[in-house]
């Protein structure tokens, strides 16, 4: 993952051509997630992340836009262990109107939780119990199919919506979908 | 009092989901089987099949929703077994094959005694054993399970269900994981029950179940990475000329 990671970053940077950075909210898995007591869910707990996109022409009316992104997790507490997602796009972007482009692809995430372990004491119906901390680092990976769009609104700026669908033919898909300001170096 | 004090400073700061030991004790395939014993339901207020059905809507509901996460429960039959003369969920655990969850209804005082003041509603757990790992709960048919409504029902079994997979209590009042249930709605997992379960069963492969449910050996993994690589460079070489803003916008 790393390597390929490392290829694409330098590829994207070598694209002297044009690329852009960027910045926005993500949320992973908004509709399925619960975030308080009465039920609700986390539709609107976006977390922060940072983006380098590069664009290639393509034949057919497209831009090749491979993407690469880093998730902070920052909207809940997670006083106890830290958990961070990685995630390169290969989307294809098609120009719907010169400002407007409609982008589709896979992609893969790659999701990482680690703590440093040690003992806690929890309540336990009437009692208490001891139970313990994740004291290593476990990785995830996940492919998606995106589809988003990006509106390009001066020279410099656009914004971008992008809907990701992680695992699409298996019984466990789920969404997750991020909101951003693109800068066009 | 200087207990109370010891448990507030141990779990002071702490927020997120726990393991039930360390190492974690965790089930070594990717679908376990899950068993309801023929002991009687009666006085849980249900019949075995009512339960199993719970069971398999606790799984779905729950537990197999988690992307990230390579693990699937599977609803399995009635079997006949007993587990009612049982005192530990170990002992309940030890009856069952290894990578299967086997659950029934329990009436056994030592195990759920003075029904009257004990609000525990269940009890569920994992353990490896010579031949394997093994999970097991049991439903307080002494308690107040029955008193419970449907949806409870179903959240106290996913809870269970939590314990048996390898997961402790979580410190986050909202998770399923959480020791109470309170007067909380539990309709689906929080973040923090999704990466306790990611923890103990990601997702190792990078070009994972999307290409089906094959398992890839690495050699294919490579081969498919070097495919979209090919791919990039193919779109590489068909660019013309140097793309600009103006050109792009005008393509
Ligand atoms: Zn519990």
């Amino acid at each position: 993952m790393l390597k390929i990671i490392t290829s694409t970053l330098i590829l994207l940077l070598s694209i002297n051509s044009y690329s852009l950075v960027g910045a926005g909210g993500y949320v992973p898995f908004g509709f399925s997630t619960q975030k308080d007591a009465d039920g609700s869910r986390r539709t609107f707990s976006f977390e922060p992340y940072i983006f380098i996109n590069g664009v290639l022409r393509a034949p057919y009316n497209h831009i090749f836009l491979p993407e690469l992104g880093y998730v902070f997790h920052t909207s809940e507490k997670y006083d106890d262990y830290k958990k961070s997602t990685m995630f390169l796009l290969l989307d294809l972007g098609y120009m719907l109107r010169p400002n407007l482009v409609l982008r589709y692809g896979v992609g893969i995430f790659k999701t990482s939780i680690s703590s440093d372990g040690g003992a806690v004491t929890l309540a336990n119906g009437s009692g208490t119990s001891t139970y313990y901390r994740p004291n290593e680092s476990k990785t995830t990976y996940n492919t998606t199919w995106n589809l988003g769009i990006e509106k390009s609104w001066t020279r410099n700026y656009a914004t971008k919506f992008e809907l990701y669908l992680f695992e699409p033919i298996s019984s466990k898909r789920d969404i997750s979908y991020s909101l951003s300001l693109a800068y066009y170096l | 009092m200087y207990k109370l004090l010891l448990i507030f400073l141990l779990s002071y700061n702490t927020l997120g989901f726990t393991l039930t030991t360390s190492p974690p004790t965790k089930f070594s395939a990717n679908e376990i089987v899950v068993n309801v014993s023929s002991d009687s339901c009666a006085s849980a207020g249900m019949t075995n099949s009512v339960l199993l059905d719970m069971v398999e809507e606790a799984a779905e509901e729950y537990w197999n929703r988690v992307t990230t996460a390579n693990i699937k429960l599977v609803r399995g039959n009635i079997v006949s077994t007993t587990l009612n003369s049982l005192t530990s969920v170990g002992q309940a655990a030890s009856t069952t094959s290894p990578n299967t969850i086997i659950v029934g209804c329990s009436t056994n005082t030592t195990l759920f005694p003075s029904p009257a003041s004990d609000s525990t509603l269940g009890v569920g757990g994992i353990g490896n054993y010579s031949d394997g790992p093994k999970g097991a709960f049991l439903v307080n048919a002494n308690g107040n399970f029955i008193n419970q409504g449907q949806s409870e029902k179903v959240a106290v079994i996913a809870h269970e269900l939590g314990h048996a997979l390898g997961l402790g209590h979580s410190s986050d009042e909202v998770a399923l994981m959480y020791y109470s249930v309170g007067a909380k709605i539990q309709e689906r997992l929080t973040m923090d029950d999704k990466d306790g379960l990611t923890y103990l069963y990601p997702n190792e492969d990078k070009i994972p179940a999307s290409c089906g449910s094959v398992t890839y050996n690495k050699d294919r993994g490579i081969f498919s990475l070097s495919l979209i690589g090919l791919l990039m460079m193919t779109f590489l070489s068909l660019k013309k000329k140097r793309p600009s803003l103006e050109g792009l916008n005008s393509y």
